[in-house]
């Protein structure tokens, strides 16, 4: 880089350019004050990266989730402090973390940057961003997500009962259904502890499993991830165990969400994992439809877990309710079902195949 | 002795009814008991919400209280939750949809409550029905396609209409079976407009509801069906599968042996890649040829990688499906289309 170049690229004290701007909930575990530089580039981005833009043009989402899970509504010149992240979300948009600090956009509302690859049919053009630059600290080193994540226990918690719940795809019903287990163990007297160990940084999930009765919720971020797309197996199997081992403490029983559909390749991959299975007491599987449901089952018990009932948005009618019934040895039970105090002993003596 | 009536005058005349001609002799018996498959008149309940009705004319109008309609009674159930027992004299009654249907314990979204006035009867007071499709031994069109619903709300219906719409555009006349459930006045019309020849239903062959018969009647009442599309003129016959593969009269219809003759191919809609995946598979198990995927699944460039991903089939949207080039691709991995090929070129 020549002289001018440094000039133009060197970094810059950044608390006039952070004032006033919203600090996005894939951030929350960045104290502000480690917010020392802005970093303008050139740079090639890495995903959890932090960065401070600028929205340029208002699309599908308006609104950027705070970290005190607010909805602050957007305008075009607001600043955003939000983290590079790839997203995978099939009803909504498909996106990849920009080779350049060049234009990109906000691809979730929860505070993800990224480069819309595509999108849902039912979905806008994205909100468009300028970042302004990475965010670094004193010594000027790009900060990221990473940097912030929880360390590991120094010796694994006792064994608590976890219960996963994963689905046929987006908007199935896992996280509902979750919610409703959550308030069906708190019922029935447990702690819970719930978390996501895949998908994209957001606070809806976890603030639905908080207002069911978690006492903690933790998701990837926690482990240092703004989400899991393209993230390497190992690094996701490591953080989920990680964040299982977090979620233990203290906790009678833990529920963890596990995002997107069978087919995504990191939902599949962790499923498959045996240092996964290894942790599970049971699987509880939501679907769209009552054949998504059985193709599930199917899938799950190929893969060796223990699934133990099926829930979901196909369950909201009595008509799926008992569709499924006939394609399912397993119980199918509706959201009022999994929230009786005595679901813990409904779902252990379902006898796992 | 029957206290026999005339008809109202001011009757409004259903879509349901649209094969039906009323005899000039037709008159009302108000003491009947009615049973399945009757046509009754009813009256809209003075409490109830005006609510649309689609004409045998084509005409959507809207029903006040007051009003007086000729409906078809028997027990129903219909893929989107709706569902009715055969109306009673004394009982609640409610037209569902907009479509001149009307039954007791209704349940479901749009119905709207209404009075028996009495039970159609003809000049010699025998009970006047629909006319129903001839119990033919034809032979079915040369070509059949079905398009199943993997699920409920996979967008089938938008998928059969640009199918149809894309074999008019290569000059090809087609026309729809629905062997499972009814067509609406609204979709009939829509599926005219798209190309149809002909559009029958199960109320077509005497059958508000499927829902336990067995396979073989089912697919005896599909025949009836095809060989009256036959009958029409066109060569291609497409098959309305819809309610989604848990229904379990969609099974017995399309997933047991010997079901595979029903058709030459089948293009499976589905809103999820699992649900597309599971689908084909149960179809292929029994013989089925799957042609493609398409439906709701499509509208996600995701979702319909991952079904792609674990599929040896296109995953299509309708439109796409459609198009002359993909049709004529598809049509000519049939037998009946690959000899000859320049049928499809013209």
């Amino acid at each position: 880089m020549n002289a001018l170049g440094s000039l133009l690229h060197r970094p810059e004290p950044v608390q006039a350019l952070l004032a006033g701007a919203h600090q996005a909930f894939s951030t929350r575990r960045v104290p502000r004050e480690r917010l020392r530089q802005l970093l303008p580039g050139p740079a090639h981005p890495q995903a959890g990266d932090l960065l401070l833009a600028e929205v340029t043009a208002l699309g599908q989402h308006r609104n950027v989730e705070l970290c005190s899970g607010r909805k602050a509504g957007l305008a075009v010149g607001d600043r955003l402090i939000l983290a590079y992240g790839n997203r995978y979300a099939p009803d909504q948009f498909e996106a990849l973390v920009p080779d350049d600090l060049g234009p990109c956009d906000l691809i979730a509302g929860g505070g993800l940057a990224s480069r819309e690859v595509a999108r849902h049919a039912a979905m806008n053009a994205p909100t468009r961003l300028r970042p302004l630059g990475r965010l670094g600290d004193g010594q000027g080193r790009a900060l990221n997500l990473a940097d912030f994540a929880l360390p590991p226990l120094p010796q694994p918690p006792p064994a608590v009962p976890v219960w996963v719940v994963c689905g046929t795809s987006m908007n199935a019903g896992k996280t509902h259904t979750a919610a409703m287990l959550i308030r069906g163990l708190r019922a029935g007297g447990r702690r819970v502890v719930a978390c996501k160990l895949t998908g994209t940084g957001a606070g809806n999930d976890l603030w639905k499993m908080r207002d069911a009765g978690a006492e903690r919720v933790l998701d990837f971020a926690d482990a240092g991830y703004a989400s899991t797309y393209r993230v390497p197996l190992p690094g996701l199997i490591a953080a989920s165990l990680r964040l299982l081992d977090h979620a233990s403490a203290g906790a009678d029983a833990v529920v963890a969400e596990i995002a997107d559909g069978l087919g995504q390749a990191e939902t599949a991959g962790l499923l498959r994992s045996d240092a996964l299975r290894r942790r599970l007491s049971g699987v509880l599987f939501a679907a769209g439809d009552p054949l998504g449901a059985a193709a599930g089952v199917r899938w799950l018990r190929e893969a060796g877990l223990p699934v133990r009932a099926c829930s979901g948005v196909f369950t909201a009618e009595a008509q799926g309710r008992e569709e499924a019934a006939g394609l399912i040895d397993l119980p199918v039970l509706r959201d009022t079902e999994l929230a009786q105090p005595d679901i813990a002993q409904r779902l252990a003596a379902v006898v796992a195949r | 002795m029957t206290a026999w009536m005339p008809l109202p005058a001011n009757l409004h005349l259903p879509d349901r009814c649209h094969r039906l001609t009323l005899p000039a002799e037709a008159r009302l018996d108000p003491a009947a008991l009615p049973a399945e498959g009757d046509l009754l008149v009813v009256e809209l309940q003075p409490e109830a919400a005006p609510a649309p009705l689609q004409l045998a004319s084509g005409r959507l109008t809207t029903l006040y209280p007051g009003d007086r309609v000729l409906a078809l009674t028997g027990r129903h159930f219909s893929s989107l939750g709706q569902r009715c027992a055969v109306a009673r004299r004394g009982e609640s009654l409610h037209l569902l949809g907009r479509d001149g249907l009307v039954g007791a314990e209704a349940r479901g979204g749009g119905l709207t409550a209404v009075r028996l006035l009495g039970r159609v009867c003809d000049g010699q007071g025998q009970p006047l029905r629909l006319p129903e499709l001839a119990a033919s031994t034809g032979r079915a069109p040369a070509t059949v396609l079905g398009v199943v619903s993997a699920a409920r709300g996979a967008r089938a219906g938008t998928t059969l209409m640009q199918l149809l719409r894309g074999l008019a555009q290569l000059g090809l006349d087609s026309a729809v079976a629905r062997p499972l459930g009814l067509i609406d006045g609204g979709e009939r019309w829509a599926l005219i407009e798209a190309g149809a020849r002909e559009v029958v239903d199960a109320a077509d062959v005497g059958c508000l509801d499927g829902e336990h018969d067995s396979g073989d009647c089912l697919r005896g009442r599909a025949q009836r069906q095809l060989a009256a599309l036959a009958a029409s003129g066109a060569p291609i016959g497409l098959l309305r599968l819809a309610g989604g593969l848990g229904l379990p009269a969609l099974r017995r219809l399309l997933l047991e042996p010997g079901a595979a003759a029903l058709s030459q191919g089948l293009v499976v809609c589905a809103s999820d890649a699992l649900c597309a995946v599971e689908a084909v598979r149960q179809l292929r198990a029994v013989g089925h040829p799957v042609l493609a995927v398409s439906g709701a699944i499509t509208r996600s460039p995701l979702a319909r990688r991952e079904a792609e991903a674990e599929l040896d089939l296109p995953v299509l949207a309708a439109s796409e499906l459609a198009a002359p080039s993909t049709l004529s691709i598809l049509l000519g991995d049939l037998p009946e289309w690959r000899s000859p090929p320049q049928r499809l070129a013209a």
